[in-house]
């Protein structure tokens, strides 16, 4: 490893079973295999699969890369390995100096001593020495803010304040790495704000950073190069800018993909014995044109072709909207034409519902759609089509939102004198530090 | 390089520190085992009004149940010099330490599960930070031992290094076991099972409330265990009287020493293999 590189992965690989019994079947075999000093096992054994495999790439002093992938794609089983918190099955993972894993923050916190006892324990855990954790004390303490309830039993804390301390912990180790998984969205917004600018304290003063996101706005803020991995494998790895586009690209691919055949699945189904009425196909538009994905601020469509046997009796059209990428899951939009538009009576035979948006207001991202088609107060599902794919690129305006909000600014004297960021007098030049 | 809307931090800068001296993995271990006893020690006794006296409290209740039927003639405690009453406990205390001891590697992997699969750091560090605790328990045990059989005997320094040397012996032979079989345990929770179970009916095949009788196969058990020689060791010595099988004694020394220094060895080698399947979600 050259001075220069922080962390060196080479080969990197990775593997686990998908069944919980033989998993630790396996860990029996391996534990007896190591005491026998037998070689390890290679090749992937029933129920096992590559979580991470052929990984390799170098982090340089003062770098930044971010790590981008769909979920399940191995980015937090790198940098599991990359903490020495896992062991490769392969390859081999070199790291020149202290890392700070912020993979959950507060490691080892005990909710009956107090936060004062706990900083004291956590330094431990990161390596601290009893004489640099004094020391460094009173600034954990200044900057989680909880002067206060320092001495009170770390189980009093809200969350929030339990993720402050530990972030605090974190990063007054003075780490050489700081590895970053998820976790920059800690407290309120204006902790949010001080632990970003801690951050940049410390990569102003060379420390390296390993972000993991969904976010590509984050990851193309925060990082100099991305690292892309899908299926555990390295899709890409470059400037941040070029790798991203790669990853939105196989975003919408995938999606479209999923939603053609989740279409002719549609298509090739007849209305069922009974049944009033069906969506026959689910169609995403922009400006009136079949599109594959939406643009975050731009008008976007959802167009529904439902099919009823004869005249309904009032109806409903339902679209929710799931995030699969910031909060995994979570329902983040439910637009129901019954409350906005009004009860809707289907003629018999084909007919289209169109729902449309002005400006897409989710920020840029993966998400699920799950259509349903109700009547009645107590809205009876008559049909529902699940797991349409919508991707959402950044249309610009959207950096740092949990939403897109349409806005207008103005000013009665002041003049607009540019859109790059200037360069602080305390900060290097882009241009120079590209260039080590 | 960073961009965007950055203001000035208001967190004071970070005291700048000499670089760490680097150390031995095994000086490394030892140090933050210490530090984290000494932060985690009071947390453990601090939902506790009694405290010490849950330590003692099970050999005290079973010396009072083995004495009561020793004078209704229901069982044979033996034939050493001390009363039947502190004989019983001495046997049960050594036995509770040994026991405890023997859960020590799984209990401090169970217990340290949070931060094992999120942080790096020495692995027997966290077996070492059970291991203060337990010693302390145990320490508390040998001076309450030490104490009564002074009020009661009278006791000389000899048999007094004895007895704190069976109490050790009772520890190490515990935590040597405890820590080759704790990969497994963790594994297979049939096998934790198995072992609490052993353990806690084990107590009756040591000699701690009764002495077996004849060649049968109860009495070969019995005088096989291994803790038996540190508890008839641990009496005699209480006692006055000359240690009857020295070299049982040494030799059960000597194993637990080394089964100790292997364990140790085995947890260092196989906690990455352990700590894979703690994300599982498994045991």
């Amino acid at each position: 490893m050259t001075a220069d590189v922080v962390v060196a992965v080479r080969g990197v690989a990775k593997k686990f079973a998908r069944s919980l019994k033989r998993s630790f079947v396996y860990g029996a075999r391996d534990i007896g295999r190591l005491l026998l000093r037998r070689p390890v096992v290679d090749a992937l054994r029933a129920s096992e699969f590559w979580a991470v495999r052929e990984v390799s790439f170098e982090l340089r002093r003062g770098r930044s890369i971010g790590i981008i992938g769909q979920n399940g794609s191995g980015k937090t089983t790198l940098l599991r390995m990359i903490c020495g918190i896992l062991r490769p099955d392969l390859g081999e993972v070199a790291v020149a100096g202290r890392i700070a894993p912020m993979l959950a923050l507060g490691a080892g916190f005990k909710p009956v001593l107090s936060g004062r006892q706990n900083v004291f324990l956590n330094l431990a855990l990161l390596g601290v020495s009893e004489r640099d954790a004094r020391s460094r004390y009173d600034a954990i303490v200044d900057f989680a803010e909880l002067h206060d309830a320092i001495d009170a039993p770390l189980g009093t804390y809200s969350s929030g304040m339990q993720a402050r301390l530990g972030f605090a912990c974190a990063v007054h180790t003075e780490p050489s790495i700081l590895v970053v998984d998820e976790v920059l969205s800690v407290g309120d917004a204006k902790f949010r704000g001080k632990c970003r600018n801690k951050i940049n304290d410390l990569r102003r003063g060379g420390t390296s950073l390993l972000l993991v996101s969904h976010s590509p706005v984050l990851i193309e803020t925060l990082s100099d190069e991305c690292l892309y991995l899908r299926g555990g494998k390295m899709a890409g790895f470059g400037a941040a800018a070029d790798v991203l586009k790669q990853y939105e690209a196989d975003s919408i691919q995938q999606a479209a993909a999923a939603n053609e055949a989740r279409l002719a699945a549609l298509q090739q189904r007849d209305l069922a014995p009974g049944q009033r009425a069906a969506v026959r196909s689910v169609r995403l538009q922009s400006g009136g044109k079949d599109v594959e994905h939406w643009f975050c601020g731009r008008p976007g469509e959802v167009v529904i072709a439902l099919q009823a046997a004869a005249p309904t009796e009032p109806i409903s059209v339902n679209v929710m909207i799931f995030d699969l990428v910031h909060q995994a899951g979570e329902t983040v939009q439910m637009l129901v034409s019954s409350r906005d538009h009004g009860w809707l009576a289907l003629p018999g035979g084909d007919c289209e519902v169109r729902l449309g948006l002005p400006q897409v207001g989710l920020r840029p991202g993966s998400y699920r759609l799950k259509l349903s088609v109700s009547r009645g107060a107590l809205h009876d599902i008559l049909d529902v089509v699940d797991d349409v794919r919508l991707v959402v690129r950044d249309g610009g305006g959207s950096e740092h939102c949990a939403f897109f909000q349409p806005r207008v600014w103005s000013s009665d004297r002041a003049g607009v004198c540019g859109r790059h960021v200037p360069v602080a007098a305390d900060e290097p030049d882009p241009a120079g530090a590209d260039e080590g | 390089m960073v961009t965007g809307p950055v203001q000035p931090s208001a967190s004071p800068p970070t005291p700048v520190c000499e670089p760490a001296r680097p150390r031995s993995p095994a000086l490394e271990a030892l140090s933050l085992s210490w530090r984290i006893f000494q932060r985690t020690i009071a947390a453990k006794y601090r939902k506790s009004f009694l405290g010490y006296f849950w330590m003692v409290a099970p050999a005290l209740l079973i010396t009072g149940g083995v004495t009561l039927a020793s004078e209704a003639g229901v069982i044979t405690p033996g034939t050493a010099r001390l009363p039947v009453a502190l004989s019983v406990f001495l046997g049960t205390l050594l036995w509770q330490v040994f026991a405890e001891a023997v859960e020590v590697p799984h209990q401090a992997f169970e217990g340290a599960r949070s931060y094992l699969t999120r942080v790096h750091f020495s692995r027997a560090a966290i077996v070492l930070t059970q291991l203060w605790e337990s010693l302390l328990t145990t320490a508390v045990r040998l001076v309450a031992a030490l104490v009564l059989v002074a009020i009661v005997t009278g006791l000389e320094v000899r048999g007094a290094a004895l007895v704190t040397l069976c109490f050790v012996g009772a520890v190490l032979l515990g935590l040597g076991l405890g820590a080759l079989v704790m990969p497994f345990t963790q594994l297979f929770a049939d096998l934790q099972q198995t072992l609490k179970l052993l353990l806690g009916y084990g107590l009756f095949l040591t000699p701690a409330m009764y002495q077996p009788r004849g060649d049968g196969w109860f009495a070969t058990i019995v005088r096989a265990n291994p803790v038996s020689p540190l508890i008839d060791a641990a009496r005699q010595a209480a006692g006055g009287e000359v240690l009857a099988a020295p070299m049982a004694f040494g030799a059960v020394l000597v194993v637990a020493v080394v089964t100790t220094v292997l364990g140790f060895l085995l947890i260092r080698a196989v906690a990455p293999i352990l700590i894979e399947r703690m994300l599982l979600g498994g045991r």
